[in-house]
């Protein structure tokens, strides 16, 4: 189900009603109403794959369990090793099976050696990628004793299902969503109305931002030979802000709907593009996966406790493997690659932790010196976007060679005035609520009522009125 | 929760009032078209003994104001350009819901095109946003997911984005229409212009069914309503795709006529009658009506 859709429009409302009204006395009674909830929510995509989450969560509920009961370091590490295993191998079956197999035909037809591809016809189940890395981070935890494992089987489903993030995020970590499935669920109406304000946001940046530069993005890159560099510029631009718009957006909604169940999401955007450096960047852009990496992946390599060596390999390995994730293509590899080169100086000149605060944190405009640091990391973030979004590496490369041609000081011939205003709009409401969780946090509250309602009333309107023709899926849904 | 609830239902309920002002744009849409057909067809205004229906090949090709003076019988042209079967279908369907039935209708066929996947020739969705405000319309475009169910009961879903400007639209020289819906094209001819001999074979298996099926709807719908239906086939600066007519003579029922253009006739060869290899400048289609005319009068 699409949080864009008629569907959910409806299917929110209800489980709402249900959860307050009727479940609201029985904790437990209400956490297998969320699990009913988020398997319907699953399930109304594709029900097959259901199985899959219901295996991976019992999976991991059990040896959780069992690392509990046993305190032999042997066995202990053969239990979290079995999670991974069945966790990653079927991430890797489903996602990542066909990309090894053309691999390795490409690769032995360059040494001479053509042999037959064996691929197989598969359906990448929406979700999979962040589903599994929840569910890890419980193992993991539990295995490192940072959690105690849990004996409320209806809780840990829910956990793992809890169908506002269930199929793009925020990737939530076991110690900080588990608990709250354990306490009952108090309603605030402070928490409610932010929680609506905060979906708002979420459909401004998703519907009338990401959908409508997708039209365009999808336009230029389709056809990005026919273009001039001023276009492929455009079309590069559009689809920058089409993924934040897009991904922030879900996270949004994500995040606004939990809250009105009484649940606390952690914040997975921070205004990335108003960054610094890339280091900054990478602290504000899907901030759970980048703290994800960092705990279970980056931390156990040895972080940055070695030297210089130690410290480039292993940022190495975490940008080269958060491309990965993103898909079975090398785009995505290069991407990642292109990211860790971005860092590499930051690393080598021990600046990657510069720029902790919000930019500009106490005026209301940037310095000369901070627009020029914005502008360059903005720049560079376009160029690696480029490669995320084209078909193919050659692709990307004919693209950037089209972008850096002498056309590039051209008028471009794509060029939607009234989308241009919409982005900057955007861009200014990002810039003056930079310093809260989502842009309209605080927006106008100390306002009139009726000034609030009629900003809130024009912001559906634009939603309503600037929605595609057709509706466009969630770009991290194929993640 | 009773005041978030409270809050909310207040809230829904303003918005719902105040967003019925966008019902001015809505209404002001149809005003500001060149091209008033499919308003005329709603409204019950079409009321003619033939009618053309196509792509901008019938567009073009074909004068429905000649084709009226010559056969003595009042004519319309319907053709949109590039506009598929399955629009087709929608046209003739409407036209025989909101008005009286026409006696003959003209279907222009792409030659080699009609059933194929080409991306030149689509649903014309586009005619159909301004009128949205007619619930049939409407309809349509929720049937194919181009407007949300919400958009029965909400303005702000309804409306779209060109819906806001007050100026009339802008028309380019190939849309103009004459009164009789014809759009006659004139101006010179491209000098490169050259007679293409070489055709792509026909592929049946190329062939999509919902314009099979459109097709099919058309004749059923013709037969049902005592109309009858002629297949036209317009001239060209190219060699006649035999491939695709006899294919196509597969499909026809033995009560409907196959006009094809004199494929013998020196005129139809020569480069200035062209804009490009399907459409002719209005002297083209000059000689192309006459030559309809006097086959419907033949069989009349």
């Amino acid at each position: 189900m699409y949080f864009n859709s008629l569907d959910f429009a409806l299917f929110l409302p209800i489980v709402f009603i249900l959860y307050w009204f009727i479940t609201n006395k029985n904790l437990k009674l209400q956490n297998a109403l969320l699990v009913v909830a988020s398997y319907v929510f699953y399930g109304w995509w594709d029900w097959r794959f259901l199985s899959l989450i219901v295996f991976s969560s019992l999976v991991d509920y059990t040896i959780g369990f069992q690392l509990n009961q046993t305190a032999q370091p042997s066995k202990r590490k053969l239990l979290l090793w079995t999670s991974i295993l069945v966790n990653l191998g079927f991430l890797g079956f489903f996602k990542y099976y066909n990309f090894f197999v053309d691999s390795f035909v490409d690769a032995f037809s360059f040494f001479g050696s053509p042999i037959q591809p064996n691929t197989l016809d598969i359906i990448l189940p929406v979700g999979i990628s962040f589903y599994t890395f929840q569910t890890l981070s419980y193992t993991i935890d539990v295995y490192k004793r940072k959690l105690e494992p849990t004996r409320d089987i209806v809780s840990f489903l829910a956990f793992v299902s809890f169908f506002p993030q269930l199929v793009a995020g925020p990737i939530e970590r076991a110690t900080h969503l588990l608990p709250q499935f354990y306490k009952k669920r108090q309603f605030h109406y402070s928490q409610a109305v932010d929680g609506c304000r905060q979906i708002l946001w979420g459909f401004f940046k998703k519907v009338v931002i990401a959908d409508n530069c997708a039209e365009y993005a999808n336009q230029i890159f389709n056809n990005s030979a026919e273009h001039s560099g001023s276009t492929l510029l455009m079309g590069a631009l559009f689809f920058t802000f089409q993924i934040y718009g897009d991904f922030s957006g879900y996270s949004d909604i994500a995040i606004g709907t939990s809250r009105l169940f009484g649940f606390d999401l952690k914040q997975n955007f921070a205004f990335p593009y108003f960054s610094r450096d890339i280091a900054e960047f990478w602290r504000r852009w899907h901030i759970s996966l980048s703290t994800w990496f960092r705990d279970y992946l980056y931390i156990p390599l040895g972080g940055s406790q070695g030297g210089t060596w130690m410290k480039v390999r292993n940022t190495f390995i975490i940008f080269l493997v958060s491309g990965f994730w993103h898909g079975a293509n090398w785009t995505f590899i290069i991407w990642g690659f292109l990211n860790a080169l971005y860092f590499l100086p930051l690393l080598l000149a021990k600046r990657n932790r510069t720029h902790l605060n919000v930019v500009a944190q106490d005026s209301k405009l940037p310095s000369i010196t901070e627009l020029v640091q914005m502008g360059l990391t903005f720049g560079l973030t376009v160029i690696a976007w480029v490669f995320f979004r084209s078909e193919s590496v050659t692709h990307a490369v004919t693209y950037l060679k089209g972008l850096f041609s002498s056309s590039l000081l051209s008028l471009p011939t794509i060029r939607p005035t009234n989308l241009l205003v919409l982005i900057l709009l955007f861009i200014g409401i990002e810039w003056i609520g930079r310093r809260q969780h989502y842009a309209i946090e605080v927006l106008l509250l100390k306002q009139s009522r009726v000034i609030r309602w009629a900003f809130y009333m024009i912001i559906i309107a634009i939603i309503f009125v600037f929605s595609s023709d057709t509706q466009q899926e969630f770009i991290y849904f194929q993640f | 929760m009773k005041l978030f609830l409270r809050h909310i239902l207040l809230f829904g309920v303003l918005f719902f009032v105040v967003e019925k002002g966008l019902y001015f744009f809505i209404q002001n849409a149809p005003q500001k078209e060149h091209d008033k057909r499919l308003e005329l067809i709603l409204e019950g205004k079409m009321k003619k003994d033939i009618v053309i229906i196509g792509s901008s090949r019938g567009a073009n090709n074909i004068s429905a104001k000649q084709l009226e003076d010559e056969t003595g019988m009042s004519c319309y042209n319907l053709s949109y350009r590039g506009s598929s079967v399955v629009f087709h279908e929608f046209i003739l369907k409407t036209l025989i819901l909101h008005n009286n039935k026409p006696k003959k209708v003209l279907l222009v066929i792409d030659n080699g095109y009609q059933f194929l996947k080409n991306h030149s020739l689509h649903f014309r969705f586009d005619r159909l946003f301004p009128l949205k405000n007619y619930s049939y319309i409407n309809d349509k475009l929720i049937e194919n997911n181009k407007k949300s169910y919400i958009s029965n009961f909400l303005y702000s879903v309804k409306i779209n984005r060109e819906d806001f400007s007050l100026k009339p639209k802008r028309v380019y020289e190939v849309n103009v229409m004459t009164s009789h819906g014809s759009k006659l094209l004139s101006g010179k001819n491209n000098e490169k212009l050259d007679y293409k001999s070489e055709i792509k074979s026909y592929d049946i298996n190329d062939e999509e069914l919902h314009k099979l099926n459109s097709f099919k709807a058309i004749q059923e719908m013709c037969s049902k309503n005592d109309i009858n239906l002629y297949f036209v086939f317009t001239p060209g600066l190219m060699s006649f795709d035999n491939d695709f007519l006899t294919r196509f003579k597969e499909l026809v029922n033995a009560d409907e006529k196959i006009i094809v253009y004199d494929t013998l006739n020196k005129r139809y060869k020569e480069k200035n009658i062209y804009r490009d290899h399907t459409h002719m400048f209005s002297n083209g289609a000059e000689i192309f009506t006459s030559e309809i005319s006097e086959f419907i009068n033949s069989n009349k």
